[in-house]
C-alpha cells in the first residue's frame, strides 16, 4: 500500500482540469442534481392537488360554505362554467374527466341531510387512480365535517368522525420528503456515472497504460482518480442542501456533522460501485450504460420512491444491501426529524460495512485488471 | 546512474488463441539503441510490452541488470519509460499540464522538473507550444510530447513501440535525433518498427517474424548473414520459404 499526497496532488489537479475544461462534465456535474431538485421540489409532487370539485345541490347556505371552504383548502379547484345547482346529471360530469370529484346533495338540500342525522350525501370519485381518490376522498369527508360542525349539527351518528394526524412532515409536503432523498439519489448518479465514465475514459483513450507502467503504485491511480469526485459529490450533497433549505424551505433539524458523515460514507460507497463497473468496461459508453444499467434497480430499492417496507421480502434483501437506502432513510431522518443517534448510527453501521466491502471487491478487481 | 541491460530468455506468450512469441532469445546490452524489426504481426508489440511489465510471459524469463546487479520486476519497472504505439495523451491539457502531471506521477524535486522540463522543451522545439492542449497538436508534436512526458523520468530503458508510425519524414528524422540525443551511457533503447529503413539506423537489430527471433547482431552482421543489401529481403525471403 502506498499512498503519496504529491502523486494523489497531480491526479487532483489533472481530473479538476479535465473537468472544467469539458463542458459536458459540469453539465453532468451540475445540471444533474440542480434540475432534479428543482423538478422534485417543485413540479413532482404526490401531494393530491388541482382536484377538480363541484357540489351539486339546490343553492343554500351549507353548499355555498362546503364550496368555499373547499376551495379556501387550496387541494381543490372550481370547475368553469359549471353551476351547481343546475346540474341534472352529476355522473356525467365525472365521466366526461369534466370534474374529478362532485359531492351530492339530496333533492331537499345539504340541510335536510344533515338534520337526519345519517347523511345519504353522495360523493361521486374518479377513482382511475385509486390513491388519489382515497385521499380526495378523506378531504371531502374532513370539510363536510367541519362544516357541518360550524353550523351545530350532530354527526356522531353519520360521517365517520376522521382524526388524522400527520408527524413531522404536517402538510405531508413533498418536497421536504423528495430533498433528503435527493441528497442521494442525484449524488450517487453523478458519482457512479462522471466517476465511472473518468476511470472508462482512461482505459479507452489507452492514458491507463501510461498510468500503470509509470511509477505509481495501483492504490494511488484508485485513489488518486476517485478523489477528485469524492469532493465533487460532497459538494453536489452542500449545494441540493442550500437549495432546499434556502430555495424550498425545508426545514432543517438535524445537524451538519451527521449530514457530512453519511455524505463521506455514502460517496466512497458510490465511488466503490463506479470503480467497480469500470473493471469490467473498456469504453466510456459501456462505463454508462452499465451504470445506467445499476442505477434503475438501486434507485427502486433504496426507498426513494416506494417504501422498504412495502416492498415483498423476496426483494428486500436486495434492499439491505443497497447503500443508497441507508443514507436515505437517513437524510430523512436527520433533516426532518433531526437525527435520533440510535438511528443514525446504525444506518451509518451498516453503510460502513457495505461501503468497507465495495472497496475491498473494487480494490481486488481493480488490482487483478491492472497486472 | 547507469543504463539498464534486458534480457528475453526462451519466452513464449499467447495473445488470444495466437502464439505471439515462441521461445524468443534476446539480449539487450546496456546503452545502446536496439531494434527489434519485422513485419506487421510479427509479435514485436508483445516483446515490447513484456519488456515494460504489462504483459507477463506464459514461459521463460525476462531479466533486467544494472551494471552487475540484478533488478526486480517493480524495480526495474520504475525506471522504464514505455511509449505505447497508440497515442495516450489527455487531450483537453495543455503540454506544460502534462509535463506537470507527470512530475507529481514521477516524484520530482521542483528544482530538477524545471531544468528536466526546460532542457526536453528545448530539445524538441516545443517551446513556443507549451499552452497548447494536446488535442490541438500535429501528429509529429503529439509523439514528441509523449516522449517528453516518458524521458522527464530519466529512464534507463527506453521502449518505444513503432515511435514513428504515422509521422511525415522531417519529424521522422526529429525523433530519432531526439532518441539518440538522449540514448548512451545512462539510457538503453529499444524500439520497434516495421521501416526497415530504420533498421540501419540502430546500432543492434533484432529480426522477429511470425513471433520467431531470426537473428540479433548489428545491421552489417546481420545483412552479412542473411547475404542481402536491405532488410526488407529478410521478410520477403523468409515469407517465401
Amino acid at each position: 500500500m502506498k499512498l503519496r499526497a504529491r502523486t494523489l496532488k497531480g491526479f487532483f489537479v489533472k481530473e479538476i482540469i479535465q473537468i472544467i475544461r469539458d463542458p459536458k462534465m459540469i453539465l453532468a456535474i451540475f445540471f444533474i442534481p440542480v434540475m432534479q431538485t428543482i423538478m422534485f421540489g417543485l413540479a413532482l409532487t404526490s401531494e393530491v392537488k388541482n382536484i377538480k370539485f363541484v357540489v351539486v345541490s339546490k343553492p343554500g347556505k351549507i353548499a355555498q360554505e362546503l364550496e368555499a371552504r373547499a376551495l379556501g383548502s387550496g387541494w381543490f379547484t372550481k370547475v368553469p362554467g359549471v353551476n351547481g345547482a343546475q346540474v341534472a346529471d352529476p355522473e356525467g360530469l365525472v365521466a366526461s374527466h369534466k370534474a374529478e370529484a362532485v359531492l351530492v346533495a339530496p333533492p331537499e338540500g345539504f340541510e335536510k341531510a344533515l338534520e337526519r342525522g345519517a347523511a345519504p350525501i353522495q360523493l361521486l370519485l374518479n377513482a382511475t387512480n385509486a390513491q388519489r381518490a382515497q385521499q380526495v376522498n378523506g378531504y371531502v369527508q374532513q370539510i363536510v365535517a367541519e362544516v357541518a360542525r360550524d353550523n351545530g349539527y350532530d354527526l356522531s351518528s353519520g360521517l365517520i368522525d376522521l382524526d388524522m394526524r400527520v408527524l413531522f412532515n404536517h402538510y405531508m409536503d413533498t418536497t421536504s420528503f423528495m430533498i433528503p432523498a435527493l441528497l442521494v439519489m442525484s449524488t450517487f448518479i453523478v458519482l457512479l456515472v462522471v466517476g465511472g465514465m473518468a476511470l472508462a475514459k482512461e482505459k479507452e483513450t489507452g492514458t491507463m497504460e501510461k498510468l500503470i507502467v509509470s511509477p505509481c503504485s495501483v492504490e494511488e491511480i484508485m485513489v488518486g482518480k476517485t478523489l477528485p469526485y469524492f469532493v465533487i459529490g460532497l459538494c453536489i450533497v452542500g449545494l441540493i442542501l442550500f437549495i432546499g433549505v434556502v430555495g424550498f424551505g425545508i426545514p432543517f433539524r438535524g445537524n451538519l456533522w451527521q449530514i457530512a458523515v453519511n455524505a463521506v460514507l455514502f460517496a466512497v460507497s458510490a465511488l466503490a460501485c463506479a470503480l467497480l463497473i469500470s473493471t469490467v468496461v473498456h469504453t466510456q459508453q459501456q462505463a454508462m450504460m452499465a451504470s445506467a444499467l445499476f442505477l434503475m434497480p438501486a434507485i427502486l430499492l433504496s426507498g426513494v420512491f416506494f417504501p422498504v417496507a412495502n416492498i415483498p421480502t423476496m426483494f428486500r434483501w436486495l434492499c439491505y444491501l443497497n447503500p443508497m437506502m441507508y443514507s436515505v432513510v437517513n437524510f430523512r431522518s436527520i433533516i426532518l426529524k433531526g437525527g435520533d443517534a440510535a438511528f443514525f448510527w446504525q444506518n451509518c453501521c451498516w453503510l460502513a460495512v457495505i461501503s468497507v466491502v465495495l472497496c475491498a471487491a473494487a480494490y481486488k478487481n481493480f488490482k487483478s485488471k491492472l497486472n | 546512474m547507469t543504463a539498464l541491460r534486458a534480457e528475453v530468455h526462451q519466452v513464449s506468450k499467447k495473445m488470444g488463441r495466437a502464439q505471439a512469441l515462441k521461445r524468443v532469445d534476446a539480449v539487450f546490452g546496456a546503452g545502446e539503441v536496439h531494434g527489434i524489426i519485422g513485419p506487421n504481426g510479427a509479435g514485436k508489440t508483445t516483446l515490447i510490452r513484456l519488456l515494460a511489465g504489462l504483459l507477463h510471459p506464459d514461459q521463460g524469463q525476462i531479466s533486467y541488470a544494472e551494471e552487475k546487479d540484478a533488478l526486480s520486476g517493480s524495480q526495474a519497472k520504475r525506471v522504464t519509460g514505455y511509449f505505447p504505439q497508440e497515442p495516450s495523451l489527455y487531450p483537453d491539457l495543455t503540454c506544460e499540464e502534462h509535463l506537470e502531471f507527470f512530475r507529481d506521477l514521477y516524484d520530482l524535486p521542483q528544482a530538477e522538473f524545471a531544468q528536466r522540463s526546460e532542457e526536453l522543451l528545448r530539445a524538441t522545439g516545443m517551446t513556443p507550444f507549451k499552452d497548447r492542449p494536446a488535442g490541438k497538436l500535429s501528429g509529429g508534436m503529439y509523439k514528441k510530447l509523449g516522449l517528453m512526458c516518458v524521458l522527464l523520468n530519466r529512464p534507463k530503458l527506453l521502449l518505444l513501440d513503432e515511435p514513428t508510425v504515422g509521422v511525415d519524414p522531417v519529424s521522422r528524422q526529429e525523433l530519432w535525433d531526439l532518441v539518440y540525443g538522449f540514448a548512451g551511457e545512462n539510457m538503453t533503447v529499444i524500439l520497434s518498427t516495421s521501416y526497415m529503413d530504420e533498421a540501419s539506423r540502430c546500432a543492434c537489430v533484432h529480426v522477429l517474424s511470425g513471433g520467431e527471433m531470426l537473428d540479433s547482431g548489428t545491421p552489417k552482421e546481420v545483412m552479412k548473414r542473411f547475404n542481402i543489401t536491405d532488410f526488407s529481403e529478410i521478410f520477403l525471403n523468409h515469407e517465401s520459404k
